[in-house]
């Protein structure tokens, strides 16, 4: 008996040195870092310029492993299955982690994973093609209330989707959804007419050309002035796109320092804040306790936003 | 394209640096490409960690540079050991290698480069030129107008079956049954994944072409009983060009091809496989050496492969003008453009036109490279024809398993892989054409997409898809394909055809080569 | 009628079959969750497909039935069974042994099913390209590949 506890005890003890000899000279091997989406897309790209930034902090490869399909959950479901010893991350939008799972059942869910750091932070807006007869939301608005109007989005169970849902709740009418695709195919669909709105990106505009008639966000954004929030208007809807970095859940917390304060200088780095908003991302920062605690908040409120507007009963 | 923004262009790109790195990345891509399983997609994914050091200029170099001559470098492998490289370069098996097989392995070779820069070249051109207007025509290519297309394109399934129609069509339902397989884009239901987690990703067309043309073809070296080295001494190795007079015959084929390739580039969601594919569809259908295809003929030849290089400038015309990517290798050099600062979309022929110039000037200057280090690595490819056939194909294993792994680091494209090239077998054995099931493949997804795009915004009214002048079009079009051989069927025709064509359809033959 | 078995009837009625499992199981599977307004029921194209296999294959069935001739074709059966068997196997030990591991041994396998009766060059060749294709695919392009357990790499 004797025998077995003094064992017991010294494979506890060492099993704890290593951990903590681990964590000290985390990282000693390239980290994988999985991008349920495909090479190219958003995610894709604020992740590779975030990855880039961090391999000079931590001076180890942060390998960006694009791992596409079915709206991000594969990818996801796979991250989730990782060991939590901080080699395996993932960089991931909003739907994933916070819509799809409230959505179905998957393999993963909000308990699966844990935040490390929030990178970029965009409300999404309502755009109308430049020769659109809407030219402000109020004319929008009541045009929708007379007519269904067509909105472009991507697949179901993406936040633009949710977007229009909620927006259509609200105003108290309804829209025909109109599966295309990103940001430039509903940016086709709008120019060829196929659709009317897109409730999108808050970039979408500037990036496609496109009049923002409304922004989904509580404040006026810096990037577009002269946009009015949905708010102001009396349309109570709030919707942001966030990309972030997680780890599996169970991850040792000194290994989510690490890479918490690595991803804060990296968006320190001006060559990083400049290649983010080149590419029209609103930069925000968030450490890891507090990117948990935004996480959380943004899990229930889809919870809510998705109930409310009846797409989980 | 104006003259001072050429000018700068041409400053731009005769860095020394630049012009180094963009010769190394037409070798790397020829290379990559050369490697069966891997393809155009990891060719890019290889030079993506070298732009973030690179000036943007250089960064679209490299890129450009590994995209058209990967799209070449697959051709190598279809026509010397009949496994496409990539899969853009399946058609060019089909009268590539029975060239390979009569000895005539440098003129394949000659045909396929110099064809591939035609292509290129060619697409570039409409690319500078119409970029802008061309754009704005691709955004009034709505829903309905793709379907019309799409559902053109399908009818050409009937050109690439060798065997009887009723097989392609069999196998062009596969295609498109086997594309429907994982989430719905539409409604994100699972569709015939019977639980199964993983598989509502779908599968992927890379594994798919892997298994039926490479690992297929190892089986069939397998099951074939005698010898399959060719002789040493019949392969004269190198790289020979046919006379001009030859090309001069098959100018309509070369200018066809290329107006596919580049068309059908513009439109997203179709690539280079299925034009290459269908444009080999349409010069057997047109042809006068129609009976020749399949056995050597250097028209199916040149018409895959211009189509499949004609592909390259055509897809960046949606990416530069509309931000769309055109295929997944452009959705890659798009998101490499995004971190250099540069929004490919309406705003940037106004923003930046001085680097849309330099593109332009690039993708010339990459095609021309191409044609250089394809003519000179020749000698060195035809070297593996002497390497015992034994260990070529023992070694498309490894390559198989690894580029079927890589797509999306799923365990289901390996087995996608694995499982097609056992059926690919059997239907060789049973006289299935597989390039249906190919097609049928990449254009199910869009076909379907478009088809409830449609639906959708015409309200649920079908009839209303004919007041679409655009679409009316390619229905009329296709209307008349599948009435055409109604049309001679009621017509007098010799009895030696019928007699042919009734010994093509019972054979079970082995021979390797697609029919 | 045994030689009528082995011919591509046999193929013909497996398509068959699983045409109508599949267009029977779709109907199961179609009472599920979330159709947009105006969209075609997300099962009915597939249908519609599987609809044109059932009578595609039926129609090559009859046919091969009525023509009657057949049986196999004349090929070394033994040689394509074992490849097929070593790249299966290779494939389902692809995850748990690591690519390292197994696709040498696969390759040199198949080289020897093949005829290449020279166990040294068919190693040396084989370990060679595995290594190169490794050092292409994992250091240069960074895509991950299954790792050898207790390796790491």
């Amino acid at each position: 008996m004797k025998h077995a506890f003094k064992k017991l005890a010294a494979v506890t003890i060492g099993s704890l040195m290593a951990t903590a000899v681990a964590a000290a000279d985390y990282p000693a091997k390239p980290i994988q870092v999985i991008i349920p989406f495909g090479a190219g897309g958003n995610s894709d790209t604020s992740g590779r310029i975030l990855l880039n930034g961090m391999q000079k902090v931590l001076g180890a490869d942060l390998v960006p492993v694009n791992v596409p399909g079915a709206g991000g959950t594969i990818g996801m479901a796979q991250f989730a299955g990782a060991e939590a010893d901080g080699y395996t991350l993932a960089f991931s939008p909003s739907a994933p982690t916070t819509l799809q799972p409230n959505l179905r059942p998957l393999p993963y869910g909000k308990d699966s994973m844990v935040a490390v750091c929030l990178l970029t932070d965009n409300p999404t807006a309502v755009t109308v093609s430049p020769d659109s007869p809407y030219s402000s939301m109020e004319e929008l608005v009541e045009a929708a209330k007379a007519e269904t109007l067509i909105v472009a989005g991507p697949a179901p169970g993406s936040v633009p989707h949710i977007t229009q849902a909620a927006l259509a709740n609200a105003i108290g009418t309804t829209f025909t959804y109109l599966p295309v695709g990103g940001g430039a195919e509903e940016a086709k669909a709008l120019l060829g007419k196929q659709a009317d709105l897109a409730a999108d990106n808050s970039a979408m505009g500037t990036v496609h050309g496109l009049k923002t008639l409304a922004v989904a966000s509580a404040e006026r954004i810096d990037e577009l002035p002269d946009v009015p929030t949905l708010t102001e208007l009396g349309i109570d809807v709030q919707v942001s796109i966030f990309n972030g970095l997680y780890a599996p859940a169970n991850t040792p917390v000194e290994i989510l320092e690490t890479l918490s304060d690595a991803c804060g200088q990296a968006v320190e780095d001006p060559e990083v804040k400049s290649r983010l908003q080149d590419a029209n991302f609103i930069v925000r920062y968030l450490g890891h306790e507090d990117f948990q605690a935004f996480y959380e908040e943004q899990f229930d409120a889809s919870l809510e936003m998705l109930t409310k507007i009846g797409l989980v009963k | 394209m104006d003259m001072s923004s050429f000018l700068a262009a041409l400053s731009l790109l005769a860095d020394p640096l630049t012009i180094a790195i963009m010769i190394a990345a037409t070798f790397v891509g020829m290379v990559v490409g050369a490697l069966p399983g891997l393809g155009t997609v990891t060719a890019l994914a290889i030079a993506l960690p070298l732009t973030f050091v690179l000036t943007a200029p250089q960064a679209i170099g490299v890129l450009l540079a590994i995209y058209v001559s990967s799209v070449f470098g697959g051709s190598i492998p279809a026509l010397l050991i009949n496994v496409p490289g990539t899969p853009q370069s399946a058609a060019t098996t089909f009268d590539g290698y029975p060239m390979t097989r009569k000895g005539h392995a440098a003129e394949a070779i000659g045909w396929a480069t110099i064809s591939s820069v035609i292509g290129g070249i060619f697409s570039m051109i409409v690319l500078s030129i119409f970029a802008p207007r061309l754009a704005a025509f691709a955004v009034r290519f709505g829903p309905v107008e793709t379907f019309a297309l799409i559902a053109f394109s399908l009818t050409t399934i009937a050109w690439v079956s060798r065997g009887s129609t009723l097989t392609g069509l069999l196998a062009g339902c596969i295609g498109v049954f086997l594309s429907m397989i994982g989430a719905d884009a539409m409604s994100g239901v699972d569709r015939y994944t019977f639980g199964n987690f993983a598989l509502s990703g779908g599968l992927n067309v890379v594994p798919l072409l892997i298994g039926l043309f490479a690992l297929s073809e190892v089986f069939s070296t397998a099951a074939k009983r005698q010898d399959q080295d060719l002789n040493a001494a019949d392969v004269r190795s190198g790289f020979k060009v046919a006379p001009f007079r030859e090309w001069w015959k098959l100018r309509a084929t070369l200018l066809r091809s290329s107006v596919i390739g580049t068309f059908l580039g513009i439109l997203p969601g179709v690539g280079a496989t299925a034009a290459s594919l269908i444009s080999y569809a349409q010069a057997r259908a047109s042809s006068p050496r129609k009976d020749t295809f399949g056995e050597g003929e250097p028209e199916g030849l040149v018409a895959s492969e211009t189509a499949n290089n004609a592909v390259t400038g055509g897809a960046l015309v949606p990416s530069l003008a509309l931000g769309i990517p055109g295929d997944a290798a452009t959705a890659v050099m798009l998101g490499a453009l995004v971190i250099h600062g540069i929004t490919p979309g309406i705003q940037l022929f106004n923003r930046n036109p001085d680097l849309v110039s330099f593109i332009f000037v690039a993708l010339l200057f990459a095609n021309l490279i191409m044609l250089v280090v394809g003519a000179m690595s020749a000698h060195v490819f035809s070297r593996i024809l002497k390497v015992p056939n034994a260990l070529v194909m023992a070694m498309i294993v490894p390559l198989s398993l690894a580029g079927s792994y890589v797509i999306r680091f799923s365990m289901i494209d390996v087995a996608t892989a694995i499982i097609a090239g056992i059926s690919g077998l059997i239907l060789r054995y049973a006289g299935v054409p597989l390039a249906p099931i190919v097609i049928g493949f990449i254009l199910g997804a869009p076909l379907e997409t478009s088809l409830r795009q449609g639906l959708i915004i015409t309200n649920m009214q079908p009839l209303n898809f004919f007041t679409y002048p655009i679409a009316d079009v390619f229905f009329a079009i296709t209307l008349g394909v599948l009435l055409w051989p109604l049309v001679k069927m009621i017509r007098p025709k010799a009895v030696a055809g019928d007699a042919d064509s009734q010994s093509k359809t019972t054979s079970t033959e082995l021979e390797g080569n697609e029919k | 009628m045994k030689k009528l078995l082995f011919s591509s009837a046999l193929l013909w009625m497996a398509f068959l079959a699983t045409s109508i499992f599949l267009l029977v199981s779709s109907f199961e599977q179609s009472d599920a969750t979330f159709v947009l307004p105006g969209d075609a029921p997300p099962f009915l194209v597939s249908q519609l497909i599987l609809t044109c296999l059932i009578l595609l294959s039926g129609s090559l069935l009859i046919s091969r039935l009525v023509q009657a001739s057949g049986g196999l074709p004349d090929a070394d059966w033994d040689a394509l069974a074992a490849v097929v068997v070593i790249v299966c196997t290779a494939g389902v030990l692809l995850k748990p042994l690591g690519f390292l591991a197994v696709s040498p041994v696969a390759a040199i396998l198949t080289a020897r099913v093949l005829g290449y009766r020279n166990w040294l060059i068919n190693a040396v060749v084989a370990v060679a390209g595995v290594a190169c294709l490794y050092l292409l695919l994992v250091k240069a392009a960074r895509l991950p590949l299954p790792p050898v357990p207790g390796l790491g790499f």
